[in-house]
C-alpha cells in the first residue's frame, strides 16, 4: 500500500549552484521558487492501479522522484509498505561493460534485494528476458529494446510493492510489451498496486481503476479514469482556444445516469465559452420515433438544435460516438468532411442533422458535440465554442441478421472461396 | 543502503579502475612495488641518504619515508576521491533511493584495500631486511582506521560542498599540496626551524598519525598517545559536522543532482 | 600481547553494540550514537593501551 499525504514540493532556482552556498552565507535571497507540487495526497491499495495524467511539467516525475525517495518533499508524508520499482530505472544501475548476468547481480544490488533473493530470482529473470545467450555479452553490443528487456524483468522480480508503468515500456517489441502487460496483470492479481504514468488515454481508460490530473503541481481532477480523461482532453481543447472569450471547463457529474432523457438541454458543457448553447439533442430512427435503443445495422439520425449568442462567420460541428469504455468509435466534423456551413448571425438557432448507418456491435454508446469556429489545419479551431462528451446515451443490440462478428464494427466482409485452376507455391 | 552494496561498489570500483587492462588488477600490486623500490635503490644505495638521529642503518631514510607515504596516499585519495562521489554517482542518485551519507564509504574501503595491499608489499620488504618493528605493529590498524575515519569525514564535508560549487574539488587538490609539503613526510622535522616543529605538534592532525606510523617503524617504540587522542577528537568533530551540514543540506542536495 | 587481546575484545564488544543500535534504532540518531561510540572505543583503546605498555616498557 502506498499512502501519499499532501506533500508539496518547491525547487529553489538558481543561477547556479554555488548561489545556494552563498545565500547560506550571506543569508540574502538568491533564487526564484517553481512550485512542482502542491499539497498532493492520494492513496493506492494492494491491487490498485492509479493513473496519473498531465501535460509534460505537470510534476509527474516530481511526483515520482518523491516516492522512489530520490528527491524529498517539503511537506508531506509518504508511506510504502515495502518498494517500489519500474522501468524508470532503466539502464541506470547498468554498466555497459559487464555481462548482462553481472548487471542482473549490479541492479538488484541497487534495488536493495540480497544476495540470497537475487540467486533465488536469476533464473527467472533471464527466463523472463529472453535475452539467449546475449546475457553471457557485454551489455553495449544490446539493443535498446534489449536492454528494457533485462530492465524490465529485473524490476518486476524484485518485489516490489508497487510498480511504476510509464512510456518507457513502449521501447520493447510488441510481442515483449504484451509479455510485459501479463506479467503486470498477473502482479495486480497477486496484491500489487500498479502506478501507471502515461500518455495513451486509452490505455488509461482501460488498465487504471482510478485516475488523477495534475496541472502545474496540484490534482486538479480525480476518479473514475474515463471522467478524468475527458477532463484532460478538455484542457486540451481550452488550450487550442483563441477567441476572445475565455473558455470554461465544467467537470461533468461522476454519476452516468443509465436512463437518459428523450432529449437533454445543455447548460454548461465540458469546454466552451458559453457563446454557444445545445438546445436539444435528439435520435431517431427510420420510422421517425425518438428511441434511446437502436439495432444494430439500422439508420441513426441525431439532430442537435444549437444556438449561437454571437456572430460565427465560420462555424463548424462535431460528432463523435464513444463507447463504454470512453474510447472514440467514431468521430468527425463538418471541416474535416469538406463542407461549409453557412457563417450564423447572433440568436440565431441551427439543427444540425447527421445521419448514419449504425454497424456498431450491441453496447452502451453515448453521443459527443462540439462546435467551433475558424478552422485551420487537420482539424483544430481557433475557437472551441461548445465541446460535451456523455450528452446522451445509446444502446446499441445485436441484429440478428447480420453476421456475427467481434470488434468494434461490422465491416460487412464479402469472402469468395475457389478452386485455383493452377497449384500455388506457398511463400518463400 | 546494506553492507553488501557497499562491497559491490568497492569491487566494481576495482574492476573499473583496471578493466580492459591485460594485467588487470595486477596494477594495484605493481603501482606500490615500484615506489617501494624506487626509494628503496634510490635513496639507500644510489644517493645513501642518512637519517639524521636514526640508528645508521643503510634503509632508514627509505623506510621513513615509505612509512609516512603509503599512509598519506590513502589518506588523500579517499579526500579527493569522496569529494567528488555525489556528482560521479548522480546518475544513481537521480534513479534510486541511496543514502546520502552512506554513499562514500565505499570510496574508504576501496582506498583501505588498495593501502592493505602496498602495505603487505611494505611489510615483505622490512622483513626480508629484517627490519620488522615487531609487536608494535599492531598498533597500525587502529592509527588507519581512525585516519580513515578523519579521512571520511573530510571527503564528505568537501562531498557536500563540491555539489554546489565544483571549485571545491580542484581547492582540495590545491589545499592537499600545500599539506603534503607543511607535513614532514619527505623532510625531516629535525631540519625544521623550532616553531614549524611545535606548530605540528599543535596543529597538524596529518602529522600526528604520521609521526605515529614513524614512531613505529623507525624508531620502534609507542606512538605519542597524546597525539593519537587529540586525532580521535578532532576526525570525529570533523565527521559529526559534516554528516550535520549533510543533513541540513540534504534537500537541496537530491535537488541539485 | 595484552594490546591485542584489549583491542580485540573491544572491537568485539563495539562492534554488537553498533548492530545493535543499527537494529533497533534508525535514521539521524543511530548515526550519532555510532559517531559517539566509535570516538568513545578509540579513546579507551589508546588509554588503556598507554597505561599497560607504558608500563610494560
Amino acid at each position: 500500500m502506498i499512502r501519499a499525504d499532501h506533500i508539496s514540493k518547491t525547487f529553489r532556482l538558481y543561477r547556479k549552484p554555488s548561489d545556494r552556498l552563498k545565500e547560506l552565507i550571506l543569508r540574502r535571497n538568491y533564487h526564484s521558487v517553481h512550485c512542482a507540487l502542491h499539497d498532493v495526497s492520494f492513496q493506492i491499495t494492494d491491487g490498485q492501479t492509479l493513473g496519473i495524467i498531465g501535460q509534460n511539467g505537470a510534476g509527474k516525475s516530481t511526483l515520482l522522484k518523491i516516492l522512489t525517495g530520490v528527491l524529498l518533499p517539503d511537506t508531506g508524508d509518504v508511506q510504502i509498505s515495502g518498494r517500489i520499482t519500474g522501468l524508470l530505472e532503466l539502464g541506470t544501475g547498468f554498466n555497459m561493460d559487464l555481462t548482462g548476468l553481472d548487471n542482473i547481480r549490479a541492479n538488484a544490488m541497487l534495488l536493495g534485494m540480497t544476495q540470497e533473493q537475487i540467486q533465488a530470482r536469476r533464473t527467472a529473470i533471464i527466463a523472463f528476458a529472453e535475452l539467449g545467450s546475449f546475457i553471457e555479452e557485454p551489455l553495449k553490443t544490446y539493443s535498446s529494446g534489449m536492454v528494457m528487456r533485462l530492465a524490465f524483468a529485473i524490476a518486476i522480480h524484485a518485489d516490489p510493492v508497487c510498480f511504476v508503468v510509464d512510456e518507457a515500456l513502449s521501447v520493447g517489441d510488441a510481442y515483449f510489451q504484451q509479455k510485459c502487460m501479463r506479467r503486470i496483470q498477473e502482479f495486480r492479481a497477486n496484491g500489487g498496486s500498479i502506478l501507471f504514468v502515461s500518455h495513451d488515454m486509452n490505455a488509461v481508460k482501460t488498465l487504471c481503476d482510478e485516475a488523477l490530473l495534475l496541472e502545474n503541481g496540484c490534482v486538479i481532477d480525480r476518479g473514475s479514469p474515463k471522467a478524468v480523461v475527458d477532463h484532460y482532453h478538455a484542457m486540451f481543447l481550452s488550450r487550442s482556444h483563441h477567441g476572445d472569450l475565455p473558455v470554461a471547463i465544467n467537470k461533468p457529474p461522476e454519476v452516468i445516469d443509465t436512463q437518459p432523457a428523450q432529449s437533454i438541454v445543455v447548460e454548461s458543457p465540458l469546454v466552451g465559452t458559453g457563446e454557444v448553447r445545445l438546445l436539444k439533442l435528439e435520435l431517431y430512427n427510420a420510422a421517425d420515433q425518438l428511441i434511446q435503443h437502436l439495432t444494430s445495422e439500422e439508420p441513426l439520425r441525431i439532430v442537435a438544435h444549437i444556438q449561437t449568442l454571437r456572430d460565427l462567420d465560420q462555424p463548424h460541428y462535431g460528432i463523435g460516438i464513444r463507447n463504454r469504455l470512453g474510447q472514440s468509435v467514431f468521430e468527425t466534423n463538418t471541416y474535416c468532411m469538406g463542407q461549409h456551413p453557412p457563417a450564423l448571425v447572433a440568436g440565431e438557432t441551427v439543427q444540425v442533422i447527421w445521419q448514419f448507418t449504425v454497424n456498431l456491435i450491441a453496447g452502451d454508446y453515448s453521443i459527443t458535440v462540439g462546435v467551433g469556429n475558424r478552422p485551420y489545419g487537420t482539424g483544430s479551431f481557433s475557437e472551441i465554442l461548445f465541446f460535451s462528451h456523455d450528452l446522451t446515451m445509446l444502446k446499441i443490440e445485436t441484429n440478428t441478421t447480420a453476421i456475427r462478428y467481434d470488434g468494434y464494427f461490422n465491416m460487412h466482409p464479402s469472402v469468395t472461396i475457389c478452386t485455383p485452376e493452377l497449384p500455388i507455391l506457398p511463400n518463400e | 543502503m546494506n553492507i553488501s552494496l557497499l562491497f559491490d561498489f568497492t569491487r566494481q570500483d576495482f574492476v573499473d579502475r583496471y578493466s580492459g587492462s591485460a594485467l588487470g588488477a595486477l596494477w594495484a600490486f605493481i603501482h606500490p612495488l615500484v615506489m617501494i623500490f624506487i626509494f628503496t635503490v634510490i635513496f639507500a644505495n644510489v644517493m645513501s641518504a642518512k637519517l639524521p638521529g636514526g640508528s645508521g642503518g643503510n634503509y632508514d631514510y627509505p623506510i621513513y619515508l615509505v612509512s609516512g607515504l603509503l599512509p598519506w596516499i590513502a589518506f588523500t585519495n579517499t579526500i579527493t576521491r569522496c569529494s567528488t562521489v555525489f556528482l560521479e554517482k548522480r546518475h544513481l542518485l537521480n534513479k534510486i533511493r541511496l543514502t546520502l551519507a552512506y554513499l562514500p564509504v565505499y570510496v574508504v574501503i576501496s582506498e583501505t584495500v588498495t593501502f592493505a595491499i602496498a602495505f603487505t608489499l611494505f611489510l615483505g620488504f622490512l622483513a626480508a631486511t629484517n627490519q620488522l618493528p615487531g609487536a608494535w605493529l599492531l598498533f597500525v590498524p587502529l592509527i588507519f582506521i581512525l585516519q580513515q575515519i578523519f579521512a571520511f569525514g573530510l571527503g564528505l564535508l568537501f562531498g557536500v560542498l563540491n555539489v554546489f560549487l565544483r571549485d571545491v574539488k580542484e581547492l582540495v587538490t590545491i589545499v592537499l599540496t600545500f599539506w603534503f609539503w607543511l607535513t614532514p613526510l619527505v623532510w625531516v622535522p629535525a631540519v625544521a626551524p623550532e616553531w614549524l616543529q611545535q606548530l605540528q605538534d599543535y596543529i597538524n592532525p596529518a602529522n600526528w598519525f604520521i609521526a605515529a606510523y614513524r614512531d613505529i617503524f623507525v624508531h620502534h617504540h609507542l606512538p605519542d598517545i597524546n597525539a593519537l587522542s587529540r586525532l580521535v577528537i578532532i576526525a570525529h568533530a570533523v565527521l559529526l559536522g559534516a554528516w550535520f551540514l549533510l543533513k541540513w543540506l540534504e534537500k537541496d542536495i537530491r535537488d541539485f543532482l | 600481547m595484552y594490546f591485542f587481546l584489549i583491542t580485540t575484545g573491544l572491537t568485539v564488544v563495539m562492534l554488537l553494540i553498533a548492530k545493535w543500535v543499527l537494529w533497533r534504532i534508525n535514521g539521524s540518531r543511530s548515526t550519532l550514537i555510532l559517531i559517539a561510540l566509535s570516538t568513545l572505543y578509540f579513546l579507551v583503546v589508546l588509554q588503556l593501551s598507554q597505561f599497560i605498555l607504558g608500563h610494560a616498557a
